[in-house]
């Protein structure tokens, strides 16, 4: 079977008969069998399961039961889900066999019900927050584009899947930019939903108060595929890939004022910008004076609260832990009170203020991060938190955030652009998101792994 | 590193019952400074009457 590369595609060969559920999830089992030991992608496959799923959605289908666009498509979910008949393991030691005998999480549920095929559990940074560490027994996520490079995090395995055509939809978490940058480090697609948006039982948390469970896929289109599962809204019908008109602004000052940001990611950045105004869009400038601000809270509130979910953890289990995940969730409790608070203050401040900046655009275009995936060898809690990141931003203001591929940086590795808009405006976002690959082809170019596959 | 922030380092951590070894401690007292540097963005930021 030739594996579509979306799950619109994969949808159009189920429904035409030209493919069926089971022979999709057994080739990317093959698939995952030849490509996965090097890029650790999967913690847990559920090959039993999976494959029965696919029989009966393939039965229901012939049957003439249509349970819409995610009937019979293979999904990864990251392993910090309590998901049914499989393990979860938040990628960690430290975190209790049973945690995951929990019911299943709402969104997991709420793709299973539509039909989705779960083929297993796949890798996260440690807690959502760690960094690859050879010494736990747990794969390492290599970038697919360069198996020495990490890919990104914490939703690593979600991304890495679908760049190398594991499975066509994935569902990860965002608490500081999780699913934006390994989207935007593999090459693929991701959207941070509005705060609350999707529910969030059934997730190992965070940072409560930032935690966000999104869809990550291929292409926009099919991210909005997703997250009408998800929600039960109503997104694909406003993808009409037209920017005429469309208000976008630029925010270019995040990463000119950052001399760690690489020129040949920002060349990318304005070629992207460049093609949107080519479609129609008016382009308007916009600058947000508090970005750094903003960005330093929302990882202030991260290490905080994390902090203080994993204080008993890290007292009775230290060494269980990562050693970049401990050191990370220990500097939390470095903050005094008055800090956190200072941020939660910055944080509902910066909601009104961007209400305010964002009047006059319909989306925002800004940088995922100024740099491609950085490799493995080397990558500590000092490399990582210099990287130019632009995410944590829109975890702590709530807003829909979405990342795109837009090219390549001169080191050949894929690198992303995030479109933003108003709370509640995914469907924006998913339109020019969905426009936009309309125009480039970024987002169907596979990584060498993949070919003659 | 400074003496000072290894040693506050090491108070807050103690208050909070976390135990790490020694070269994590010298980690983590490196970091320190980073941080408050940090923190001072969001400190020094006017937002007026913001509750």
């Amino acid at each position: 079977v030739t594996v579509p590369q979306s799950i619109a595609a994969a949808t159009e060969a189920l429904r035409n008969g030209e493919i069926t559920s089971v022979s999709l999830v057994e080739t990317m089992f093959r698939r995952a069998d030849r490509l996965d030991a090097e890029i650790g992608v999967y913690i847990h496959r559920s090959v039993e399961e999976a494959l029965e799923a696919a029989a009966h959605a393939d039965d229901e289908r012939g049957r003439g039961i249509d349970r819409g666009s995610l009937q019979g498509i293979p999904v990864g979910v990251k392993d910090i889900f309590a998901t049914r008949g499989a393990p979860t393991t938040a990628q960690s030691g430290a975190l209790d066999a049973s945690w995951g005998d929990r019911p299943e999480g709402t969104a997991v549920t709420r793709l299973r019900e539509a039909g989705a095929v779960v083929m297993g559990k796949v890798t996260t940074a440690e807690f959502a927050i760690g960094l690859p560490d050879p010494s736990k027994p747990f794969p390492i996520p290599r970038n697919p584009w360069d198996t020495t490079r990490w890919a990104g995090g914490s939703s690593s395995g979600c991304a890495s899947g679908l760049a190398t055509l594991l499975f066509l939809g994935a569902l990860g978490t965002d608490t500081a930019g999780s699913i934006r940058v390994p989207s935007s480090f593999c090459g693929t697609t991701g959207l941070k939903p509005t705060t609350g948006l999707i529910p969030l039982d059934g997730v190992v948390p965070l940072a409560a108060s930032q935690d966000h469970a999104g869809p990550m896929a291929r292409t926009a289109r099919d991210c909005a595929i997703l997250l009408e599962v998800l929600t039960g809204g109503a997104y694909t019908g406003a993808l009409d890939g037209s920017l005429a008109g469309m208000r976008v602004g630029v925010e270019r000052a995040h990463h000119t004022r950052n001399p760690l940001v690489d020129p040949s990611v920002a060349a990318r950045f304005e070629e992207a910008a460049g093609a949107i105004e080519c479609a129609g869009a008016r382009l308007i400038e916009i600058d947000i004076e508090p970005f750094e601000a903003l960005n330093d809270a929302a990882l202030l509130t991260c290490f905080a609260e994390g902090f203080a979910y994993h204080a008993k953890g890290l007292r009775e289990r230290w060494s269980d832990y990562g050693d970049a995940t401990r050191i990370t969730l220990a500097l939390g409790a470095l903050f005094s009170a008055g800090d956190y608070i200072q941020a939660q203050r910055v944080r509902r401040w910066g909601r009104r203020v961007l209400a305010e900046i964002l009047e006059p655009v319909d989306v925002l275009l800004v940088l995922t991060a100024g740099v491609s995936a950085p490799p493995l060898e080397g990558l500590d809690f000092f490399t990582a938190m210099s990287m130019p990141v632009f995410t944590p931003i829109w975890d702590g203001v709530g807003l829909p955030a979405m990342s795109v591929p837009i090219g390549f940086a001169d080191d050949g590795m894929p690198v992303g652009m995030t479109i933003v808009a108003r709370a509640g405006a995914e469907r924006t976002v998913l339109c020019a998101g969905d426009a936009y690959q309309r125009l480039t082809d970024w987002h169907d170019r596979l990584p060498p792994a993949t070919e003659g596959s | 590193v400074t003496a000072d922030s290894s040693e506050v380092v090491r108070a807050l951590l103690e208050a909070a019952g976390v135990h790490p070894a020694q070269e994590e401690l010298t980690l983590l007292a490196a970091l320190f400074p980073l941080l408050t540097e940090r923190m001072r963005t969001i400190h020094e930021l006017d937002m007026g009457d913001e509750p």
